[in-house]
């Protein structure tokens, strides 16, 4: 079965003209996403990944631009598109969840007029109609008695309720595009097995796509098909989950893995990935984790592009591989 | 003997009420913490684990005094801490520091390194005002913070850096016994086990003994000796790390458990673990607190409150297992 991609982008930069310098926070990455298929954005803060996740839409502020590169919508550009033909596009055909349930809604108006707002305006349903489509859309997300829950206001929910909430909004549209950033990392574990299962189910339900953004590739592994690893603006690893978990080709990689604590495993230390990241201004040349890496030496490659270390399996560097640790990890 | 006791701990915040509520006597209160028993030996970390509202944090506060209990004792080595006089508790504030969670709120922004660390030991008078530079240098480079640093700000750290600051200035009055609440949840992940690492190596070499307070399991496994598992302010099941990690008993632990994320090869089938959400602290459930969400409740469990029993090897609350 040949795949539909339906979103491309290419060698796209973002960059902040802060006083003190520029900040590459994108630095020219390029991926793709196929109908109904999960892209996992990982990555520590300040790798860009957020920022990645904002340009598609662009909902990128002053100080920041998108420099350059190419967002490809079902073949359609939209960084040449006008600001009127983005807002058929934003929060219809693509939306978004962000990270706090609590600043995403707006705390001053029903929960049911924020969800009829998005059908009233994308999809010219009539306002009783769309108070009924709402009350369909609550149940959907899960929520209990969803006739009265629609007159509530945000603070007269909880944290779990606010972000289905947020997710029935976000589906209102009938999206093709689903963009999550975080959308868990305030919640509760149990709750956020909860929103992710709710997530998942109704992705594949509709076929809609999706890409989320974490900084927990535990939970990206438990989700997604692809997955893409960022370190300050590059994409230094990305490809099919399971070969990426398996056999991680960068030492970024790896070393995100090996300082997880495993609940299955016994060990006495940490291992630790040294050092810190690198400063925003100033960032090394070539590849930027260079002054962390175990690995480093005169061998190691220039530039920053990807290469392909097997099929559907891309990296900037696959010196993990070499010195594979492989037995020692405890990949479940 | 045991460090650190603590019996029947209780603890309730009033809520503000309305004017009338308050003619008619009716306050309400935040149930954070309802009846909590445990002991630390010394040299030992026990964990408390549960997420947000389970009363954990409150139990830190409470332990080392930042909170008034509202019933129950703390014997710190064996003694009441409420029959101590005013000189005692401050010796005691010397013996127990605390670790915080977000180090970007904790150190004053207005201090540099050096103050920020010298304020407990001039407080305390740990050494004189001769060896302090000395002392100070030594400490930071225990926590592994160049000594160069000495008269910066805490804006020019990063956040792993700041909680090293802040470990070396609880070290700073040479505690027994430290409260570390969610020391690492802020920081990035291979920033954690930094200072995860630092804090086992600490333990180890002063005697350390740890309350650490965290909401993620799989740090709690690395770190302690013994967990408490928490929910609504009740510990529903505490006993020795290996024994609960190998085999959790009570409903609540397994289905935490399941929900932790673990990195895999193959997309998860089934997220969800537990349904519903936690009840408000403000009208506590009758019996046991966790029957709104128990696959297993039964009749008992919605009307009796159960204790804490011995099952295999640990300590649980649960009608199951009757």
């Amino acid at each position: 079965m040949q795949k539909e991609k339906i979103l491309e982008v290419n060698n796209l930069k973002t960059y902040f003209y802060t006083r003190e310098g520029v900040v590459k926070s994108v630095n020219g990455v390029s991926f793709e996403v196929n109908k109904g298929e999960i892209l996992g954005i990982v990555g520590e803060s300040g790798a860009g990944k957020s920022v990645t996740g904002f340009s598609l839409l662009r909902l990128i502020e002053e100080p920041g631009e998108i420099v350059s590169g190419e967002v490809k919508f079902k073949g359609q550009d939209l960084l040449k598109m006008s600001e009127k033909e983005m807002n058929k596009i934003r929060g219809n055909k693509i939306s978004m969840i962000f990270q706090d349930p609590m600043t995403s809604l707006n705390p001053v108006l029903t929960v049911g007029r924020q969800i009829t707002e998005v059908l009233i305006f994308h999809q010219n349903y009539s306002r009783k109609d769309a108070r009924r489509r709402a009350v369909e859309l609550l149940e959907m997300v899960g929520i209990s008695s969803p006739e009265k829950r629609i007159d509530h206001y945000p603070s007269q929910l909880s944290g779990g309720m606010r972000q289905r909430v947020v997710i029935a909004i976000a589906l209102a549209s009938n999206p093709e595009i689903l963009i999550a950033d975080e959308p868990t990392t305030a919640l509760d574990v149990t709750i956020q097995a909860q929103i992710i299962g709710l997530m998942k189910n109704l992705i594949d339900k509709f076929n809609t796509s999706m890409i989320i953004i974490s900084h927990d590739l535990a939970l990206i592994s438990e989700i997604a098909d692809k997955i893409m690893v960022m370190y300050a603006g590059d994409i230094i690893e990305y490809g099919d989950k399971g070969k990426l978990i398996s056999e991680p080709a960068h030492p970024y990689t790896q070393g995100l893995i090996d300082s997880l604590p495993v609940l299955e495993r016994d060990q006495k230390r940490l291992n630790q990935i040294k050092g810190l990241m690198p400063s925003p201004l100033d960032l090394p040349e070539g590849c930027k984790f260079k002054p962390r890496c175990d690995y480093a030496g005169d061998d190691c490659p220039e530039g920053t592009e990807l290469f392909e270390v097997s099929k559907a399996h891309f990296a900037t560097c696959r010196k993990a591989q070499f010195f594979s640790k492989k037995l020692m990890r405890g990949v479940g | 003997m045991s460090l650190l006791k603590v019996d029947n701990l209780k603890k309730y915040f009033a809520v503000s009420s309305g004017f009338l509520a308050r003619l008619r006597k009716k306050e309400s209160y935040v149930h954070a913490v309802n009846g909590v028993s445990f002991d630390i030996k010394k040299g030992e970390t026990l964990s408390l684990v549960g997420e947000s509202g389970c009363g954990k944090s409150t139990i830190g506060r409470t332990v080392l005094g930042l909170y008034e209990p509202t019933a129950g004792d703390i014997y710190y080595d064996g003694r009441r801490v409420n029959d101590m006089s005013e000189k005692e508790k401050f010796k005691l504030k010397e013996k127990m520091q605390m670790i915080f969670q977000d180090p970007y709120s904790s150190l004053n922004p207005r201090q540099k390194v050096k103050e920020i660390i010298s304020e407990p030991i001039r407080t305390h008078n740990i050494v004189s005002n001769e060896e302090m530079d000395d002392y100070i240098l030594k400490l930071l480079d225990k926590v592994g913070i160049d000594e160069s640093y000495l008269n910066r700000y805490p804006h020019q750290f990063s956040g792993g850096q700041r909680q090293r600051i802040g470990i070396a200035r609880s070290l700073a009055v040479e505690p027994e016994f430290i409260v570390a609440d969610e020391p690492i949840s802020a920081l990035d992940v291979s920033i954690q086990a930094q200072i995860l690492n630092l804090m086992m190596d600490l333990q180890e070499e002063f005697h350390l003994t740890y309350l650490f307070i965290a909401h993620d399991l799989s740090v709690v496994k690395h770190i302690s000796d013994r967990v408490a598992i928490m929910y609504l302010g009740k510990v529903f099941e505490i006993g020795d790390k290996k024994e609960i990690f190998d085999h959790p008993v009570h409903p609540y632990t397994e289905a935490l458990f399941v929900s932790i994320p673990k990195l895999t090869e193959k997309t998860k089938e089934n997220f969800v673990s537990l349904e519903g959400d936690v009840p408000d602290p403000i009208y506590l459930p009758s019996g046991c607190y966790f029957h709104s969400r128990c696959k297993y409740a039964s009749n008992i469990c919605r009307e009796v409150e159960p204790e804490l029993k011995e099952i295999d090897g640990r300590q649980v609350a649960c009608h199951l297992y009757d």
